[in-house]
């Protein structure tokens, strides 16, 4: 039986400078917006457990610069991700237009051994900006699925909006890789689902 | 594990057989001078003078007695410190800790708590901070210095009698016989371990440090989990140890052994024995000493290069990198001997198939790229395989999974950098660093990650074209090389490739990505598909392009030429294009010459199965094609304002097709032989009828008399008999918009009056009804002239006076003697010439916002 062990997912956020990285990731763990922009230097990152399917999961979620002159990551930054996450402001259209280099470039640098189906999540944020909008919804999702079905979410730094359901989601396509890696299930075999435990104290 | 030896550290001796015996050894550095103290059994503390020589860059040092101070009466003096930054000295004898000031040797405080105390341990930064915490009986007394005296600060409870205690940060380690306790200062929090035969503790660095036990030493996190798989092996079990990182001194019963603190990675016992027979202390300052109960050695460090050397020649690059990395001493050029030992690491772990470590090294030692490409000649380009040497013959590299892995890391990471530079090596080739990096990584995913070959084609790429195109071509990677060919901007080549080797489709989809800047490579390459599958070629011209839309005026005769029967198509699209619709007339008058000529060819007597009638079927209900062309025909003619209808009426013909005609001598104000066809060649007096509702217009000059023009086709025909009935409906019906004189002209005289009557009867009563308005308004208007007339005269009969104290209401100057005024309705008076002026503005002001109004109104109705 497989051991609930306490899994480390390890999360790469990337878009054009100004998208919103920074305050998605602040807005997620910290429950805190600020309108001030300020430009990340390098990388940093936050940590923040979660329960994905009864189980407790910490997810390590890398804010990356966007501004070419603060990009300093080798590539031990991008190996060993287990989700990547694409950011586009939905009011900028050349942010959207981006979205395929970034992820181009992720994977080339992260040398993933299946990129065709390597988990990335896409998330247009700044729809509380009325009527600035310039990508559709439609355009984006169309442009998720001709990647492969990647998830996409129309989030909100600001107005918190789908911002926790993006990043469950992110968890758990972050952890279907991590999983896929340490017990590779051979094909043409049933797994019997596992009872769940009856719930006594779970501590947070 | 095998040990090796080294050559750190030379004893020197500088005491011998003194008569006391020595407790406990320090050092103390003041002003320039050094001094070394030994606390002995005998209660004394000895100060000796340290006298350093430097012999021809070799520094000898000898000590002399200076003083001799008795602390203790025969009680011994256990432990020992000096704090060189406080110029304290902290002491435990009897049972108790007193410190003192060192400048005049006088006792700061006796620290009360610490009775009964057997060892004490110290956590300490100098500059910043110096606490103390103490072990007495079952207890711990924390102590921290506040420049003058040490504060008591916190007691802890402990399960035993402590037999050694070490402290660092926030951490103090307790070793007992039976377990040891990791307790936190700041939270309180103890974690109690049960182990056995515990020898002492003792922190290698922040948050871990060594239980030794017997002749091991295992490595702990102050969590109390085992921070490593492996442990420390001495020969004897030591008694006392020190950490001088990167060393470990143990002192153990026959010898001083010292070891290299392993590397995590790759440990291994690295080690050296000095054999001086029963040590007990030891002091690792910036100098070090070691004393046995008589006697006192200097620890001399070998120079740091040396040792290093040693360790290279003995293939132990890891560890010279590790000594040369973590030295506190400021040996010039340890930046460079780092580089060049990284560099033989690398190139010897490479050897060793050890590809992760030795791509680390390579790249911590900033490898030319090049020199690391070589090492898989394989991957090289054929004409700089004899050029580039690799230093030792390597192994099938190109064909090693776990070595291309690494050099795929290796390469992507160089792409991040900036690669200016050429090496000689490169010179007269066609390659630079960034194509050869980038050709190389190509090579390395076709053998071992072929998916990532479209991503790097995506992005800014260096590839070699035609290396590149060699490998591909090799390995049947033909979609990846139109990829490759499209990054390159090389779409001749692309296209040339898909037309041979992929469906049309491909060649449609390739041609659809391209934009206006390649309009002549798109109309060449289409010719064939637009023959070979012209309904998805036509997408190639219609597919939105991120860009400008490509030229019409060039596709159209491009259509014509090799896919006449896409034109329609073609137009349809780029005149209904909501965004943007071409308003080109030559091009809206190609789209009726289309819908024409294929009306045309249907109408044709031999196509038609059934004979038919022009005009007898409305057009546009004809079954099949013909009725939708000739609807969407009629639907344009109606709605295009773009098309020329003068250019048009030549070309459609005369005997058919009534429809369109009408519509086109209509538009050309020919509103007479439009009704002409709907009377006579449809019979449609409804069409005709309705064509005049919707033509009407008594403002304009052509179009006020469309009813009086479809009378006289009613009427005035030639040698056919006239339609009097329609033209008298008509007429009964509109006789409001048509010239009544004029209609009774048209209307020949045998028509019985009686016909006539409610037209007559009609136009009378309205023309009567006309008048009467007309009276009434002409009457009211001219009581409300009298009425303005009598209110004037009314205000002319007023009078002002004008006296001395009236001031004018414009200027506010006053009137002076016959000057010309003016008298205001509200009874005010002004000068005229104020008068005048104020009058002009406001005319000017309010003609003003008549025209602004009128403007906007104009915005309206534009």
């Amino acid at each position: 039986m497989a051991t609930k062990k306490k899994v480390l997912l390890k999360v790469i956020i990337l878009g054009d400078s100004g998208v919103g990285k920074t305050s998605l990731m602040n807005q997620y763990v910290n429950k805190k917006f600020s309108n001030q922009y300020k430009a990340t230097i390098g990388a940093d990152f936050l940590t923040k457990e979660l329960m994905v399917d009864d189980r407790v999961v910490t997810m390590q979620i890398w804010d990356t610069a966007g501004q070419e002159r603060f990009q300093s990551l080798g590539v031990a930054f991008y190996r060993g991700a287990d989700c990547c996450v694409l950011v586009y402001d939905v009011n900028v259209a050349k942010t959207f237009e981006n979205l395929d280099s970034w992820r181009d470039e992720f994977l080339i640098q992260a040398g993933p051994r299946d990129p065709d189906n390597f988990p990335f999540v896409v998330l247009g944020n700044k729809i509380d900006l009325e009527n600035q909008r310039v990508v559709s919804q439609k355009r984006a999702a169309s442009w998720c699925q001709s990647k492969g079905n990647i998830p996409y979410y129309e989030t909100s730094a600001k107005e918190a909006i789908n911002v926790e359901q993006a990043f469950q989601t992110i968890a758990r396509n972050a952890i279907k890789l991590e999983d896929g890696l340490v017990f590779p299930i051979p094909s043409g075999i049933q797994i019997q689902p596992e009872p769940t435990p009856a719930k006594s104290g779970v501590c947070c | 594990m095998s040990r090796i030896n080294m050559n750190s550290f030379d004893p020197i001796s500088v005491i011998d057989k003194i008569t006391q015996r020595i407790e406990c050894i320090d050092t103390w550095e003041y002003r320039g001078s050094k001094y070394l103290f030994l606390g002995t059994s005998e209660g004394h503390l000895l100060i000796y003078d340290v006298v350093e020589k430097n012999v021809q860059g070799k520094i000898t040092s000898s000590v002399m007695l200076k003083d001799t101070k008795p602390i203790s009466k025969k009680t011994p003096i256990t432990q020992m410190n000096v704090f060189d930054d406080f110029n304290i000295l902290v002491i435990l004898t009897d049972s108790e800790i007193r410190v003192f000031n060192l400048i005049n040797f006088s006792v700061i405080a006796i620290l009360q708590k610490t009775k009964g105390c057997n060892t004490y341990a110290y956590s300490y930064k100098a500059g910043e901070y110096l606490h103390l915490v103490a072990a007495v009986k079952k207890k711990l007394v924390l102590y921290s210095w506040d420049g003058s005296d040490f504060l008591e600060i916190k007691e802890y409870n402990i399960p035993d009698i402590a037999k050694n205690i070490d402290f660092r940060d926030n951490a103090i380690t307790v070793c007992f016989k039976k377990a040891y306790n990791i307790i936190n200062i700041q939270d309180g929090s103890a974690i109690n371990v049960e182990a056995d035969k515990l020898s002492f503790t003792i922190f290698v660095q922040e948050r871990e440090f060594l239980i030794v036990k017997q002749n091991m030493a295992f490595f702990i996190n102050t969590e109390g989990s085992p921070n490593r798989r492996h442990s420390m092996t001495w020969l004897e079990t030591p008694s006392a140890m020190a950490i001088h990182y990167p060393f470990a001194i143990s002192i153990e019963p026959k010898q001083v052994e010292i070891q290299i603190i392993p590397d995590p990675k790759d440990p291994k016992t690295i080690s050296q024995s000095l054999f001086l027979l029963g040590c007990k202390s030891i002091t690792v300052k910036k100098d070090i000493y070691v004393s046995s109960p008589t006697s006192v050695w200097r620890l001399a460090p070998m120079p740091l290069m040396e040792v290093v050397d040693e360790m290279v020649s003995n293939l132990e690059y890891e560890t010279a990198i590790n000594l040369l990395s973590n030295t506190q001493e400021n040996v010039p050029g340890i930046k460079e001997k780092l580089i060049k030992i990284k560099t033989k690491a690398a190139y010897h772990l490479f050897s060793k198939e050890q590809y992760e470590s030795a791509m680390n090294y390579f790249e911590s030692a900033q490898v030319d790229p090049l020199k690391i490409i070589s090492l898989y000649p394989g991957l090289l380009p054929p004409n700089l395989q004899q050029k580039l040497s690799v230093p030792f013959q390597v192994k099938d590299t190109d064909k090693n999974s776990q070595a291309l892995k690494e050099l795929e890391k290796y390469l992507v990471g160089c792409r991040k950098n900036k690669m200016t530079y050429t090496p000689p090596e490169l010179s007269n080739s066609d390659y630079d660093l960034p194509t050869l990096v980038d050709t190389t990584l190509l090579k390395v995913y076709i053998k071992g990650n072929p998916q990532l070959i479209p991503h790097l084609f995506k992005v800014k790429n260096y590839c070699h074209i035609e290396e590149s195109q060699r490998v591909l071509l090799e390995e049947k990677k033909l979609n990846e090389l139109v990829l490759l060919y499209k990054s390159k901007e090389l779409h001749r080549e692309a296209l040339t490739l898909l037309a041979k080797t992929k469906t049309p489709k491909d060649t449609i989809s390739y041609l659809c990505q391209l934009g206006k800047q390649n309009m002549a490579i798109i109309l060449e390459h289409s010719k064939w598909v637009l023959q070979k599958c012209p309904e998805d070629a036509l997408t190639i011209f219609t597919t939105e392009r991120k860009e400008d839309a490509l030229p019409p005026a060039q596709i159209i005769p491009h259509l014509k030429h090799f896919a006449q029967p896409l034109l329609r198509q073609y137009l349809e699209y780029i005149i209904n294009d909501p965004l943007n619709p071409d308003k080109t007339p030559e091009f809206h008058n190609d789209l009726v010459f289309e819908y024409l000529n294929a009306i045309l060819e249907l109408i044709k007597p031999d196509k038609c199965v059934v004979k038919r009638v022009p005009g007898e079927t409305i057009a546009g209900t004809e079954p099949g094609l013909l009725g939708v062309l000739r609807k969407k025909l009629i639907n344009f003619l109606e709605t295009s304002k773009y098309y020329l209808p003068e250019k048009m009426l030549s070309r459609f013909p005369f005997d058919d097709l009534y429809e369109e005609r009408a519509i086109l001598l209509s538009r050309i104000g020919r509103h007479e032989s439009a009704l002409a066809i709907y009377a006579h060649k449809l019979k449609n007096f409804q069409m005709a009828e309705e064509y005049c509702d919707r033509n009407y217009n008594k403002d304009s000059e052509d179009a006020k008399d469309v009813y009086l023009s479809l009378m006289n086709v009613y009427l005035k025909t030639d040698g056919v008999e006239p339609l009097i009935d329609p033209a008298l409906r008509l007429l009964n019906k509109h006789y409001r918009s048509i010239n009544t004189p004029k209609a009774l002209n048209l209307l020949p005289t045998n028509i019985p009056i009686d016909e006539l009557y409610p037209f007559l009867e009609a136009v009378i009563r309205d023309n009567t009804k006309t008048k009467r308005d007309n009276q009434i308004i002409k009457n009211l208007f001219k009581s409300e002239h009298i009425k303005i007339k009598e209110e004037l005269i009314h205000l002319r009969s007023g009078v002002i006076k004008i006296t001395d104290d009236l001031n004018c209401a414009v200027c506010g100057k006053k009137f002076l003697g016959t000057q010309a005024f003016a008298a205001q309705p509200n009874g005010t008076a002004v000068h005229y010439v104020c008068f005048k002026q104020d009058k002009y503005q406001q005319d000017r002001f309010q003609s003003q916002q008549q025209q602004q109004q009128q403007q906007q109104q104009n915005g309206y109705y534009d």
